[in-house]
């Protein structure tokens, strides 16, 4: 059982895809360890921006400082190595639902035999990213950037954009003039955090 | 058929290492705890930021996964409780069982901060319920009076045993033919990436590790040929302590970079299970030969039966 569920795909384990799920939930297990390895670094971005000022706009960024204090307190930093957890894994399960849901644009475009406008393809990326727990986790997270900065919450309303900064490449490595780039993964709608 | 039946039932030989590994386990999940301690209302009570789903499990036992939440501390103590009685090897394999259980509804309150350790450690803890290990560090020894039940218990214990060594070969294995799969892998380059990510950079000398390409190169390919060849190169005597100390340099060097200390800590563990008491008792005494430490020759005694 555990060698059919936990192989990578192939026909056995995709034919018996309408019982991983109750196998995962008793015995999940994965085992791919950095198989690939990312090859970008993320960052989170929350953007306070004042109800009745469009001029005043405040950006935090709250990855870096994250994986810095992780890295300087090692080995006694289990606070900021949770931290680290809780944001990266949502962050990452943001990026899964989105690639799931561009998979799943383009099987219905190929089925339907029509392209989606972009408004309606942004109604599909909302639909699916809006419900996750994750979502809301990273929703909830900006109070805590708020208080931090001394945010006053009743004049602000805030989004977050979530953006990939590649990996020099292995074959750049040497080349002190490579210029980062710098995908935008999300961003989120406006909301008021009252 | 019954010749491996008959040597499964005779004779337990794990017991020593088994009861090791239960102290280590219990005091590392009562680390995890205190460590932990602080951080309880946002990743098990669900009173912060962090957004928490239902326990399947508990919601299978009929168990509302908010009660639970809402009496977290109180689940928390049961918890540690469980974990003290199976330290001291009270309870045996009912308290091991319990444990289990309480692990993984653990896991389920706060999947977010789980690791592959953590994944690991979950099945090792189902395979421990059926192991005998209570014949060291433990307040008494299970003791039958029936000889058919010492046989069945050997039998348990060793196909417990088994059964650790099997998953840990089914994840280096799994873990090997992902990275071959992977271009990264498979040109040599991935641990340039690995050693690069921000999130875990465990020493200030990764980046300076990551630009040597001779260093990148060797580091990707032994730790294929480690995962790969270890499944099958482990359960010969030849060349299993070689094996066994590559995946523990593997482990440590993984542990040290990249800050994957209880993640690695235990795989490091798991790989005492490959060692009889008989191997690993010689070697005790051989260090307490040297180091002279044990007065009028009193040594370890080797179990026969």
């Amino acid at each position: 059982m555990t060698i059919i569920f936990v192989s990578p795909k192939n026909y056995l384990n995709i034919s018996l895809l309408e019982y991983s799920d109750l196998y995962n939930s008793f015995f999940y297990q994965k085992w791919a360890f950095f198989a690939p390895p990312p090859k970008t670094n993320e960052r989170l971005y929350y953007i306070f921006e004042n109800k009745n000022n469009i001029k005043d706009i405040q950006i935090f960024e709250v990855i870096e400082p994250i994986t810095k204090a992780k890295s300087e307190k090692n080995p006694f930093n289990t606070e900021e190595d949770l931290l680290d957890y809780v944001l990266s894994n949502s962050i990452n399960n943001i990026r899964e639902t989105i690639v799931n849901t561009n998979e799943f644009i383009i099987y219905q475009e190929q089925k339907l035999d029509k392209k989606f406008t972009k408004s309606e393809k942004e109604k599909f990326y909302d639909n699916e990213i809006d419900n996750l727990s994750r979502f809301k986790t990273l929703k909830n997270y900006s109070r805590n950037v708020a208080i931090k900065n001394n945010i006053d919450i009743r004049k602000y309303n805030v989004k977050f954009t979530i953006s990939l900064i590649d990996i020099v490449p292995f074959s750049e490595r040497k080349n002190t003039n490579y210029k980062h780039k710098i995908q935008n993964l999300y961003v989120s709608k406006s909301f008021n955090l009252r | 058929m019954e010749k491996l039946l008959n040597k499964y039932s005779e004779q337990f030989q794990y017991s020593y290492y088994s009861s090791l590994f239960r102290v280590f386990i219990a005091l590392f999940l009562i680390k995890d705890i205190v460590i932990t301690n602080s951080l309880k209302n946002l990743l098990y009570r669900g009173n912060e930021f962090y957004i928490t789903n239902e326990s399947f499990f508990l919601e299978v036992l009929s168990i509302n996964t908010s009660f639970v939440r809402n009496n977290f501390n109180f689940f928390n103590v049961l918890y540690l409780v469980i974990i003290i009685l199976y330290l001291f090897g009270v309870g045996k394999r009912i308290t091991a069982f319990t444990l289990y259980i309480i692990f993984d509804i653990m896991q389920q309150l706060n999947p977010i901060t789980l690791n592959g350790g953590d994944n690991l450690l979950k099945f090792i803890l189902l395979y421990m319920v059926f192991i005998n290990s209570y014949d060291y560090f433990s307040i008494s020894k299970l003791n039958y009076k029936n000889s058919e039940h010492t046989k069945l218990s050997n039998f348990l214990s060793n196909l417990g045993i088994l059964s650790i060594k099997l998953h840990l070969c089914l994840v280096y294995f799994l873990a090997g033919i992902h990275k071959i799969n992977a271009d990264v892998w498979f040109n040599g380059v991935a641990t340039y990436y690995t050693l690069s990510l921000e999130r875990f950079r465990g020493t200030s000398f990764n980046i300076k590790l990551a630009q040597n390409a001779f260093l990148v190169l060797i580091s990707t390919y032994m730790t294929i040929l480690i995962e790969i060849s270890y499944p099958f190169l482990v359960w010969f005597k030849a060349t299993r302590k070689t094996l066994i100390i590559l995946a523990i340099l593997l482990h440590l060097s993984i542990s040290i970079l990249m800050m994957l200390l209880d993640f690695q800590m235990v795989f490091i563990l798991v790989q005492g299970f490959f060692f009889t008491n008989k191997e690993i008792l010689l070697v005790m005494n051989k260090i307490k030969h040297y180091t002279k430490k044990l007065k009028n020759n009193k040594k370890w005694i080797i179990p026969t039966k």
